[in-house]
């Protein structure tokens, strides 16, 4: 199953680029920070096979799946011309719940994972070398859950507007 | 005549309007504004019209303009948005090149402090760092006396956070090149490339200082007024002034075989492109050959040959 999710989410890069050219709105930006941070954790994981089993890493594939699942239907709707109601607002509120749990269980991952990338010395890049550049995984990723929590709340609140003007402007329509 | 102010959700801003002679400057009917709400320094509000049917927004009161030229009927209404607290662009611009200078300094000169493991065994710098040095101090020095001496900004300000995450990225990227340039253990390449490439590099840097010039001597005559920059580079580079600087700092980069300041162009780079594109675009909507107005010639938009 690993290899099958590490495929689709690195093709998820295509959300950004669907982003960024137009295809679909939203800001490139946002979507490829939630790109990278799930790359970063997959990575991780993939290194790490004692942590597969583990309810943090279950949770994780859980939540993601989840929320694809109420993602992918929606934009197919949108596309083909039909949004139901009940779809647009699952696909909008369910993220409620679900991003949060997702991100912590991304969080928990990544910390419990610390002590061994340490001692593997993961990415671990050391002067000197001829492109005069190091590199220490371990303290990157410490950096990262320390600002893990800011980042991702700008993703969630960003969908929380999104959320609030998509049903404001339903409401409105189905007066009318 | 008297004129009326509102917020762009309709509430009226200053009971009864302004009253104002169509003589007046905008900054005559800023002033007074401020006068009415001492809160809102002329720098920070924003007066349009109303938007005309098709618009989503009305046109400006632009500064250094008079209001007879928006033909004003008596109590018509404008509308007036808060930009923010604001900052003088050259307050900017000198806050976040002098930063860099300061950070990189500190690196050079107090490397027993910044890399505490070879306190005891730091070596002088080798040559290639010191020129690293005064490139840097160099390039940025220069972006400082344009700032003063060369730029004619199309804005006299702007809002206050732009200090605050332009400072950021600038001191941050120059802490981070900066480590890595000045770190003990730095390898410096053959001389040969150093001195060839920083050559190139100083090239580009002329280049970019003359694209600076020529884009000065542009905002002589109006003061919003754009034209289609010309001569030099410009020939064939709407950005001209960031190609040079992004092939500048490519070369100084292969000079000092330095990751991490591949990494900082690269940034800067795509920041620039990003601009690049929004002034392209605005140029090419503005000189469209219709009713005498030129037609912008066709050009690279920043970086030959792609794009």
């Amino acid at each position: 199953m690993g290899r099958t999710v590490n495929l689709f989410q690195g093709l998820a890069i295509l959300e950004t680029v669907h982003t960024a050219t137009g295809l679909v709105r939203g800001l490139p930006y946002l979507a490829f920070l939630q790109w990278i941070g799930r790359a970063n954790v997959l990575f991780i994981l993939a290194k790490m096979p004692q942590l597969w089993n583990h309810p943090a890493s279950i949770t994780m594939m859980a939540v993601w799946a989840f929320g694809e699942i109420l993602r992918y239907p929606w934009y197919a709707a949108t596309l083909l011309g039909c949004s139901p109601y009940l779809v647009t607002w699952l696909r909008y509120s369910a993220p409620i719940i679900i991003y949060p749990i997702g991100v912590l269980a991304e969080m928990v991952l990544i910390f419990l994972a610390l002590p061994s990338i340490r001692s593997q010395q993961l990415l671990c890049v050391e002067l000197p070398n001829s492109l005069n550049f190091s590199f220490d995984y371990h303290l990157f990723l410490q950096a990262a859950l320390a600002v893990y929590i800011p980042v991702w709340l700008q993703l969630y609140l960003h969908v929380l507007r999104q959320r609030g003007a998509k049903l404001k402007s339903l409401s409105h329509s189905k007066i009318k | 005549m008297k004129l009326l102010v509102q917020t762009a959700s309709g509430k009226e801003l200053v009971a009864g309007g302004i009253a104002v002679q169509p003589s007046d400057s905008v900054e005559d009917l800023q002033k007074q504004l401020q006068r009415r709400k001492s809160q809102y320094h002329p720098s920070r509000q924003r007066l349009s019209l109303q938007p005309a049917p098709g618009e989503k927004r009305g046109q400006v009161l632009a500064p250094g303009t008079r209001l007879a030229e928006y033909n004003l009927q008596e109590g018509q209404v404008l509308i007036f948005k808060d930009l923010g607290p604001q900052v003088g662009y050259a307050t900017v611009y000198f806050w976040e090149y002098f930063g860099p200078l300061m950070v990189y300094a500190l690196l050079f000169y107090r490397r027993d402090i910044f890399y505490p493991a070879f306190r005891s065994k730091l070596q002088p710098q080798t040559l290639t760092q010191q020129l690293a040095f005064a490139f840097w101090t160099f390039h940025f020095t220069k972006r400082i006396l344009e700032t003063y001496f060369v730029h004619k900004f199309s804005h006299g300000t702007m809002p206050l956070r732009n200090l605050f995450k332009n400072c950021s990225y600038y001191w941050s990227f120059a802490a981070f090149v900066g480590y890595f340039l000045n770190h003990p253990l730095y390898t410096p390449p053959g001389l040969k490339q150093t001195y060839i490439a920083l050559a190139f590099a100083m090239i580009w840097q002329l280049a970019n200082f003359r694209c600076h010039l020529i884009l000065a001597s542009l905002r002589g005559s109006s003061s919003k007024g754009y034209q289609i920059p010309r001569g030099f580079l410009f020939e064939y580079v709407t950005c001209a002034n960031y190609m040079c600087e992004v092939f500048a700092w490519v070369c100084f980069a292969i000079s000092v075989q330095t990751l991490a300041v591949f990494i900082f162009i690269g940034a800067g780079g795509a920041q620039m492109c990003v601009w690049a594109q929004g002034k392209h675009r605005r140029l090419r909507k503005m000189f469209d050959g219709q009713d005498g107005r030129p037609k912008y010639p066709r050009r690279w938009i920043m970086l030959p040959p792609f794009f």
